[in-house]
């Protein structure tokens, strides 16, 4: 039976069309998914539903009749609740204090006899906080949440405060459930135990709404997917009928390859060792607790772990961003049978380093440098006559970003704030070359010849699509930014490089783009790390992964022969 | 009547949506309209003082800026035109970095206080440009100061610079009351024409000189901020911290340079308006500039070449209608600064954002 009817929706941002003319039907008691790439226009559409945006143009039809939604509270009165991508809850309050708040005595008798009260029976009806509990837990019998009404949100994890959200709406007695992008911050389990709940929630007679982008999970539970492409409605498929790359085709607008390449080839030897690294915060609590792993040359390794397990404060670390850390970061340059330079020594130190035997000579015979003067060393440097016998190693965890590069270590870091961290959203492609370049060069003015040939060769190698190279990069879509910051941290072949979630919000060709830009890294002999949250994805390009939880590795595994289970087991294993 | 209904009755007939993709093009010329009509307001008001005068007004005030048949008034603005846009350009970069300096006016009051006080002690027996010289170190050096204490407090203890540097500006009036008190026996409220360590009176302006150095500062901060590595770091470190740290910038040096900089430059223009424009000291001898910089150095958009236009502008408007023959033409003066910096600011209002009217919403939602 049709429920609820769009007709015509049609919502603007300035010049941003994010939805045109959008019309289809729910039906009762489905599980309906809104499938759209970033942008697509997915959110502002349940958004309209939701009563956080009033549409432009169009109508809204709730069981025939045209329903008026200004606010949250309007879509309430129509039996419609929203779990937002962020959760909106009092930290400091506990969970039924969280559910009850803003609810007046008449909500909380509409409440409790919906729940199983009987208020006729009774003369007077409590509406203190036991009485609300009390009904609040047979609710979440009924739809089979774990639920502990005492805890406080501040001490709940993410899938806690996930349930909260969907116990809270769920209290106001809605019969339709918006969910927007409910697993991007769930381990495999906790996403298996929310579809659990969903189904139940269909038993009882609700209707949920699921927004996503994620095709597995779409088949997997819908009855029905309406797709939307670039703020236009392209169709509704029941999910029988629909296969992985048929709903990416729809998506896309074009067929896309799914399959994510993996380099099959040897690794080169250690390239970072980490051994017992701790990590405080400015207010001293421990963020990661004795991280140890060895990253090999030509690898990735994956880092995974549910959202804020210490995933950013080990890239931080890394980089040497991180103020308060104990423990060794030791590098190994590959310098093995390479001639040293002047780059970042000078002739003391290669005096001092090869009385110590670490270099030879061009012919083979060792290199002690007893008895030559300055000049000599200076000119064997500089005709490159004196190799390394053994990979250089450079202990990195007492040195700063910049002492890092004044060093000569190629150390690339792909932030997950792309705009806030690693781009300057308001300056030019070109500028944003500069970041890592604007040193060099004499004097105090800038050179831009080299910035602006990067960025001609970085639009032109990764197809980044802007007006001109004078754009401001804020401007320019998601993937197109992240292409951007990638390109640059590429383009100086480094030896390490560090993605975190390099392809989040991104549309489906910009992210196997940068698929394989990383596995083409891999074959150049680079280390990567990389975090991630979608785990078909890190398992399909990683070699290893390293599995966070709560600040401490809980288990590094082998990509070739691991499981989602098993990471998601490692992720949720709290000692 | 529930309460529900007496709220959507009572909420404003118009709301308010922020323009998005607005061309270049109809931005300027939304801010060109707006500097013509604050220059009719300022008629508007003479005409409201004066009846009649609508007409007349315009050609006094064009022939107190730019009167052919007397050089000296030109100058005249150029002087004032000056030293306007030095404050607001110095602005610039520690604006770029979003270090909220409001205190330029006690920057360059403590500067001018110890130049002057340099130029009244100096012995006679010093030659002229000896003392000037001397006098430039000590307000630049004061100037620093003056700016580095708030900076300081800013870069370790994260304090709020705007009410420091704000608060740093009454310290500084008092401080040079306190000084002049001391200074001057007469009980006379300034130093008095200085005699010794003064700039020449060229074209009939004292501070000609004064206008000549100023091109030279302008085309290096222009450089500075525009071209330069050190303007690069600024605007970076303003944009994010985050991206400043993750390119290795010291975020403690660079505040403390940038704001270290424009501190030494505001010593230089306090040494101009002593030395040179005004030839003495007094607690009010900046007189509100270092306010009016900050406000034009945000009407610009920290841009230098944006900067100098609003600077000109501003500068005309003050001395135009300054010689306008009114009873009280300093108090008039002031109140046509005044609507003309409402105005243009209004309009920058207009230009980032647009009213919707409900209005034709219910209408549209009718058809």
């Amino acid at each position: 039976m049709e429920y609820i009817r769009l007709e015509n929706i049609s919502k603007s941002f300035g010049e941003i069309v994010a939805n045109d003319s959008i019309s289809f039907a729910i039906e009762e008691g489905e599980v309906l998914s809104i499938l759209g790439e970033n942008g697509s226009g997915k959110t502002t559409l349940l958004n309209i539903l939701g009563g956080i945006y009033r549409q432009d143009a169009g109508k809204v039809f709730i069981r025939g009749e045209e329903a008026v939604i200004n606010s949250p509270k309007d879509a309430y009165d129509y039996g419609i609740g929203m779990v937002h991508q962020h959760y909106k809850l009092v930290e400091a309050f506990t969970a039924i204090e969280n559910v009850v708040l803003g609810l007046s005595r008449k909500d909380l008798l509409k409440a409790y006899s919906r729940f199983g009260a009987d208020l006729a029976a009774k003369k007077f009806q409590s509406c203190s906080l036991k009485e609300s509990r009390k009904y609040v837990l047979e609710m979440c019998n009924r739809f089979g949440f774990v639920f502990n009404p005492d805890k406080r949100v501040s001490d709940m994890a993410i899938a806690e405060k996930q349930s909260l959200e969907i116990v809270k709406v769920l209290f106001r007695g809605v019969d339709t459930l918006i969910l927007d992008e409910p697993t991007a911050v769930l381990t495999p389990q906790e996403t298996e135990h929310l579809f659990d709940v969903i189904s139940n929630m269909k038993k009882h007679g609700k209707t949920v709404i699921i927004i996503t982008h994620k095709l597995n999970e779409v088949l997997r539970i819908s009855d029905r997917v309406a797709i939307l492409r670039k703020g236009q409605f392209v169709g509704i498929v029941p999910t029988d009928l629909a296969t992985e790359s048929s709903l990416a085709e729809a998506m896309v607008g074009k067929a896309v390859d799914l399959d994510i390449h993996r380099s099959d080839i040897e690794h080169t030897g250690p390239r970072l060792v980490v051994e017992h690294l701790t990590v405080r915060n400015r207010e001293g609590r421990e963020t990661l607790s004795d991280v140890s792993f060895t990253l090999f040359g030509s690898e990735i390794l994956g880092v995974a772990g549910v959202s804020n397990s210490g995933q950013k404060e080990l890239l931080e670390a890394l980089s040497g961003l991180a103020r308060d850390k104990d423990g060794s970061i030791i590098f190994h340059n590959p310098k093995k049978n390479r001639p040293v330079t002047f780059f970042h020594k000078n002739v003391q130190q290669v005096r001092a380093l090869a009385a110590q035997g670490k270099f030879y000579f061009e012919g083979g015979e060792p290199c002690s440098l007893v008895g030559y003067s300055n000049k000599q060393i200076t000119e064997l440097v500089e005709n490159r006559k004196i190799l390394f016998y053994e990979n250089e190693i450079i202990d990195l965890s007492r040195m700063k970003p910049l002492e890092i590069r004044n060093y000569g270590i190629k150390l690339s870091f792909v932030p997950e704030d792309r705009l806030g961290m690693g781009l300057v959203g308001s300056m030019s492609v070109i500028d944003n070359m500069l970041l890592r370049s604007y040193r060099k060069g004499k004097g105090r003015l800038l050179d831009k010849t080299k910035s602006r040939a990067l960025a001609e060769e970085i639009v032109k190698k990764l197809d980044v699509k802007t007006p001109s190279l004078n754009t401001a990069v804020s401007k320019l879509s998601g993937g197109n930014i992240q292409k951007i910051l990638i390109g640059r941290e590429i383009s100086n072949r480094p030896k390490i490089m560090m993605v975190a979630y390099p392809v989040r919000g991104l549309d489906i060709n910009s992210t196997y783009l940068i698929y394989r830009l990383l596995d083409e890294q891999k074959t150049k002999g680079t280390g990567i790390i990389y975090v991630g949250e979608d785990l078909d994805a890190m398992i399909a390009i990683t070699d290893r992964i390293l599995v966070l939880c709560d600040g401490k590795v809980t288990g590094i595994v082998d990509s070739r022969h691991t499981t989602k289970e098993e990471i998601g087991l490692l992720m949720s294993k709290a000692e | 009547m529930t309460i529900k209904s007496l709220v959507k009755k009572l909420s404003l007939p118009f709301y308010l949506t922020k323009r998005i993709g607005f061309s270049k093009k109809k931005y300027w010329a939304i801010r060109a309209g707006g500097i013509v009509l604050a220059f009719l307001a300022a008629g508007i008001v003479c005409t409201c003082l004066k009846p009649g005068s609508f007409g007349e007004f315009y050609v006094q005030m064009f022939m107190g800026c730019f009167d052919p048949t007397d050089i000296t008034i030109f100058v005249d603005l150029l002087v004032r035109f000056s030293i306007l846009l030095l404050i607001s350009v110095i602005l610039i970069p520690p604006f770029k970095m979003r270090f909220w300096n409001i205190g330029a006016e006690g920057q360059i009051l403590v500067g001018g206080l110890v130049a002057g006080g340099i130029a009244k002690f100096a012995p006679a027996s010093l030659p002229n440009i000896v003392v000037l010289l001397i006098c430039l170190a000590g307000a630049m050096l004061a100037s620093t100061i003056w700016s580095l204490i708030p900076t300081i407090f800013k870069a370790f203890f994260n304090t709020n610079e705007t009410l420091f540097t704000l608060m740093m500006n009454y310290i500084a009036s008092t401080l040079s009351l306190m000084m002049i008190y001391i200074w001057v026996p007469t009980g006379s409220q300034n130093f008095g024409a200085l005699t010794h360590g003064i700039f020449p009176t060229i074209l009939g302006n004292p501070g000609t000189l004064a206008v000549a150095f100023t091109a030279v500062i302008f085309a290096g901060m222009y450089l500075y901020i525009t071209k330069g590595k050190h303007g690069y770091e600024v605007t970076v470190l303003g944009e994010s911290v985050d991206t400043a740290r993750y390119i290795g910038i010291n975020v403690k040096k660079v505040t403390i340079r940038t704001m270290a900089t424009s501190g030494a430059l505001f010593g230089v223009v306090g040494f101009f308006i002593v030395c040179a424009v005004n030839q003495s000291f007094s607690a009010t001898i900046v007189g509100g500039q270092g306010f009016t910089g900050v406000l034009i150095a945000w009407l610009g958009h920290f841009n230098p070449l944006e900067v100098a236009l609003f600077a000109f502008l501003s500068s005309v408007m003050t001395q135009g209608t300054s010689r306008v023959h009114m009873p009280s033409s300093a108090q008039f003066s002031a109140i046509c600064t005044g609507v003309f910096f409402f105005i243009i600011i209004a309009c920058e209002f207009f230009s980032s954002y647009k009213i919707s009217w409900r209005h034709n919403e219910k209408k549209e939602a009718s058809v």
